[in-house]
């Protein structure tokens, strides 16, 4: 099926509400510990139910954020090229960790020392042995491994492209990668190794999960493990096009099956930590390992599940998602010392868990939320976060074009951009390849004629922009979204060759019936007026000549008033008449500033019809332009005359590149056509009817393609 | 989910097969008419309207699932905005609306018109759901088939499964204690059985359908 990777002019509204979905629920994870952990404080109201809280977001919250955090990069990477890429990189995540840490670590550490003298330690942790820990990164651990992933990925591009130039091991892995996706056994591969590194793990804090490696500079196993596998699969799967398409369709199954399996993960574990005997698990080394590859498999179910729920309701923009999006960081970043000042705060006061724990998340997202909008948003301090600095209030960006600002988030295509587009698209049919790294794209209001010989990829090319195929590799985008996206596919008309309907329905049924399917369709006359088939609509289809029906077809094409039509050797069987009334309802659409795909074997029509002519061979593009450009690209020009002088004489002359005669006609290609007509004169004074012209597109497509070939 | 789309391409199966329902429900009233007569015309009547009803189920069944697996067909429903699955999820919900269109309503004359013995009724509601279950197993397998030699296979098996209900099991399923029609545990539990059947096997062939995917 169709690729449709978001190319980084598209703001993908979904990823970053899963983003700042996974920051926020930083917050209450946070928030939960004192109810069950001694840290920062033990707070007197105990409570299982926030101990199984914290224990499912700790579950999967890292994973997802490292898995949207690879998407992103990927996309970034793209648009910038690897030195910007790590410039950027190193701007918005180097500087507020640096900052961030000089000024929330000392703060942080502080409160936790309050803590700790107002609760006594606790005789868990007096009985614990002290890790070798090293420098305190507190919560902005994340951004330091973040860091160390960018660093890490960059190098390994470099390697990459030397040892698998033609990224033909690449193509493999999307193709392993896809089949998994499909299946939705995506999380079961990924899981593998997060499960691996925590079943052998003898320090395994088993309760805990990955554990969080909020100390020490030297990157600590399991999560550079765990999360630099979830990393790598973003960054990777950003080349499935229809990556989040899939999830969107599964989010149900996937969200089913991550509580399934923290449900068997809680029963294998228990609800609550055992902080005396952290690293052991009753029931011996088996129920170890089958509980690492539950908790494992339940965070990627987890991740898959809510970024598909995410792809599925919350990909349209929305202001107050689009507003939660952009004080997530900012929220994150601060949000650390607040809550546990608050936690030690109210340790004392004589509350419930369950008033005490949301008042605590209430104060913090309110206090933050208002600072955001106060001293932030607009402020340079918002451009550092966000990309650039913005008005407090809620507003949709539907149309902004990501600048090198804002990397991490970026827009829904404007009317500048592409209507369609495919880029370093691959396509196999087992041995045979189809598309090979095809880059091709569709303006807006143009008619772009797709010409080529039988096998060069057109149909592909078109199935894909369909979504009717799916790439093996590389971005399809249709209408600024997925192809198989049947949204985005209520603004396309199609064409296709070789069609059948049912013929004892007349052509007005079937265009009264079809043009049911779309919003704001044509009016059955003005259809059946622009395709021209006044004069045969009440008969039935069956009745009809062949070209008579592919006019009917065209006009089934058009009912749904497409932006983007088309149309695949439209006028195949059509009569003269008919094929001129075709071309005008072609340019009517035009000029409506409609735009058409059309792929012919008739290159006069492409010539009398196309804003734009691709030539495709063999899967990749041989030339783009202009029907002029298309000429100017073969400087042949093609002589013709009544002459005495023999075929194998000229056809020794420099200049000449063919020669054929009949009679006394000669007819030559010439590559320098004023050297060879001056001596034809020469040679032959009594020369007639001399015709001198250039390579018309039909000459200009055959050499192009057999140069291909 | 249904979108616009699917429901225009019921729509657009059911305007094609019109006369055909329309058809069965007229051949349908006049066998129901020549079954209340006496003799050999009775029997006439219910050949009729098992002919009939198996017609169109067959038709429907088989025509609609197969006509959308042909590439031509195929190629119109790709310029249409719905999925692959979708399409496929439509025309079984056509085929399937298409036979409850000229079901329902004979079913319906029955029940408010009979005036017999309530083991006719009977006997007559048994023939009646069992033709409707035979549809439904049919017109699954000719979708989660995928070629026509299930089609075929299934056409074989539920036109011979017709006569053999008919003569075989129903009039033991509908035998009372004193020998008489009625209507019998077994004969609800049968019912109930093939009903649930194929219930469950359209609900799998409109799942399977529906996530029918491009290649």
């Amino acid at each position: 099926m169709t690729t449709a990777t978001p190319t980084a002019t598209d703001r993908l509204h979904a990823l970053d509400a899963a983003r700042a979905l996974a920051l926020l629920l930083g917050i209450a994870l946070h928030a939960s510990m004192s109810f069950f952990l001694p840290i920062p404080v033990q707070d007197p109201s105990a409570s299982t139910t926030l101990a199984v809280g914290f224990f499912l977001i700790h579950s999967f919250r890292m994973t997802l954020f490292f898995l949207i955090a690879g998407y992103f990069g990927h996309l970034l990477w793209q648009r910038l090229g690897t030195r910007s890429f790590l410039r950027d990189r190193s701007r918005r995540i180097g500087l507020p960790l640096l900052g961030g840490w000089l000024l929330l670590a000392p703060v942080s550490i502080a409160i936790v020392i309050w803590g700790l003298t107002r609760s006594g330690v606790p005789s868990e942790l007096a009985q614990s042995s002290p890790a070798d820990q090293g420098l305190p990164l507190v919560h902005l651990w994340f951004l330091y491994y973040l860091g160390l992933f960018y660093l890490a990925t960059a190098a390994l591009r470099a390697l990459w492209n030397r040892l698998d130039p033609s990224d033909r091991f690449g193509a493999a892995i999307d193709r392993a990668l896809a089949w998994t996706l499909r299946r939705g056994l995506a999380p079961v591969l990924l899981a593998l190794p997060a499960a691996a590194v925590l079943a052998l793990d003898p320090g395994w804090r088993v309760w805990f999960g990955i554990h969080t490696p909020d100390f020490g500079l030297q990157p600590q196993l399991p999560a550079s493990i765990a999360y630099g596998s979830a990393f790598a699969a973003g960054w990777w799967l950003r080349r499935q096009g229809s990556f989040l398409t899939d999830l969107a369709s599964r989010w149900r199954s996937q969200l089913l099956l991550a509580v399934g399996l923290s449900a068997l993960a809680l029963l294998l574990v228990g609800p609550r930590p055992n902080l005396f005997d952290a690293t052991t698990l009753a029931g011996g080394e088996g129920r170890r390992v089958l509980y690492a590859a539950v908790y494992a498999l339940s965070g990627w179910y987890w991740s898959f599940g809510l970024l598909g729920a995410c792809q599925r309701w919350l990909a349209r923009p929305s202001a107050r998602w689009r507003y939660l999006a952009d004080a997530s960081y900012w929220i994150y970043l601060l949000h650390l010392p607040l809550v546990f000042g608050l936690q030690v705060a109210l340790r004392d006061w004589p509350l419930h868990w369950s008033l005490k724990f949301p008042l605590i998340v209430g104060l913090t997202l309110v206090a933050l939320l208002l600072s955001y909008r106060w001293f932030v948003r607009g402020s340079w301090i918002g451009a550092l976060l966000n990309g650039r600095r913005k008005a407090p209030g809620l507003a949709v960006e539907v149309a902004a074009v990501a600048t090198p600002d804002t990397p991490i988030t970026a827009v829904v295509p404007d009317e500048q951009s592409q209507l369609a587009e495919l880029r370093g698209v691959r396509k196999r049919y087992g041995q045979t390849v189809a598309l090979d790294g095809l880059d091709l794209q569709v303006r807006p209001g143009e008619l772009l004629a797709v010409l080529g010989p039988n096998g060069a990829g057109k149909s592909t090319a078109i199935g894909l922009w369909l979504g009717t195929l799916r790439s093996d590799s590389g971005e399809v985008r249709t209408l600024g979204g997925d192809p198989t996206d049947v949204h985005s596919r209520l603004e396309l008309g199609c064409m296709l060759q070789d069609v059948r309907l049912a013929p004892m329905l007349s052509a007005r049924e079937h265009i009264d019936l079809t043009r049911r399917c779309y919003r704001d369709p044509l009016g059955v006359d003005e259809c059946i007026e622009l395709a021209g088939i006044g004069d045969f609509a009440e008969r039935r289809y069956g009745k009809l000549s062949g070209g008579q029906q592919r006019q009917v077809q065209f006009a089934l094409a058009i009912c749904g008033r497409p932006r983007l039509l088309f149309l695949d050797e439209p006028t195949v069987g059509l009569d003269l008449p008919a094929r001129e009334r075709l071309w005008a309802s072609l340019r009517q659409l035009v000029a409506q500033g409609r735009s058409i795909v059309l792929t012919t074997h008739y290159l006069e029509e492409a010539e009398a019809l196309a804003d734009r002519v691709a030539v495709l061979a063999g899967g990749r593009l041989l030339a783009e332009g202009s029907v002029a450009q298309m000429r100017e690209l073969v400087s042949r020009t093609r002589i013709r005359c009544l002459s005495d002088v023999e075929a194998s004489t000229v056809r020794q002359w420099p200049g000449v590149v063919e020669v054929s005669a009949q009679d006394r006609q000669l007819q030559l290609t010439a590559s320098d056509p004023e050297t060879v007509v001056r001596r034809l004169l020469q040679t032959d004074p009594q020369l007639s009817r001399l015709e001198v012209r250039p390579a018309n597109l039909a000459e200009a497509f055959s050499e192009l393609t057999l140069e291909a070939a | 989910m249904i979108t616009r789309a699917m429901v225009a391409l019921v729509r657009k199966d059911l305007y094609l097969y019109r006369w055909l329902i329309v058809g069965t429900l007229v051949g349908g009233m006049l066998a129901l008419w020549l079954s209340d007569l006496d003799g050999n015309v009775s029997l006439a009547g219910h050949i009729l309207l098992v002919t009939a009803i198996v017609v169109l189920g067959v038709i429907l069944a088989v025509h609609g699932p197969l006509s959308e697996r042909q590439a031509q067909s195929y190629s119109f429903v790709l310029s249409l905005p719905v999925s692959i699955g979708q399409a496929a999820a439509a025309r079984v919900l056509g085929s399937l609306s298409g036979f409850l269109l000229a079901w329902a309503p004979l079913l319906l004359v029955v029940l408010t018109l009979h005036d017999g013995p309530s083991g006719e009724l009977a006997w007559f509601v048994g023939l009646m759901v069992f033709l409707l279950a035979n549809f439904g197993l049919l017109l699954a397998l000719t979708v989660l088939g995928r070629n026509e030699l299930w089609s075929v296979t299934g056409i074989v098996v539920s036109n011979t499964a017709v006569p053999l209900f008919q003569l075989l099991a129903l009039p033991a399923l509908t035998r009372g204690a004193d020998g008489e029609l009625a209507w019998t545990p077994q004969l609800f539990l049968t019912l109930s059985g093939l009903l649930l059947a194929a219930a469950l096997a359209l609900g799998l062939a409109l799942l399977f359908t529906s996530r029918r995917d491009v290649s």
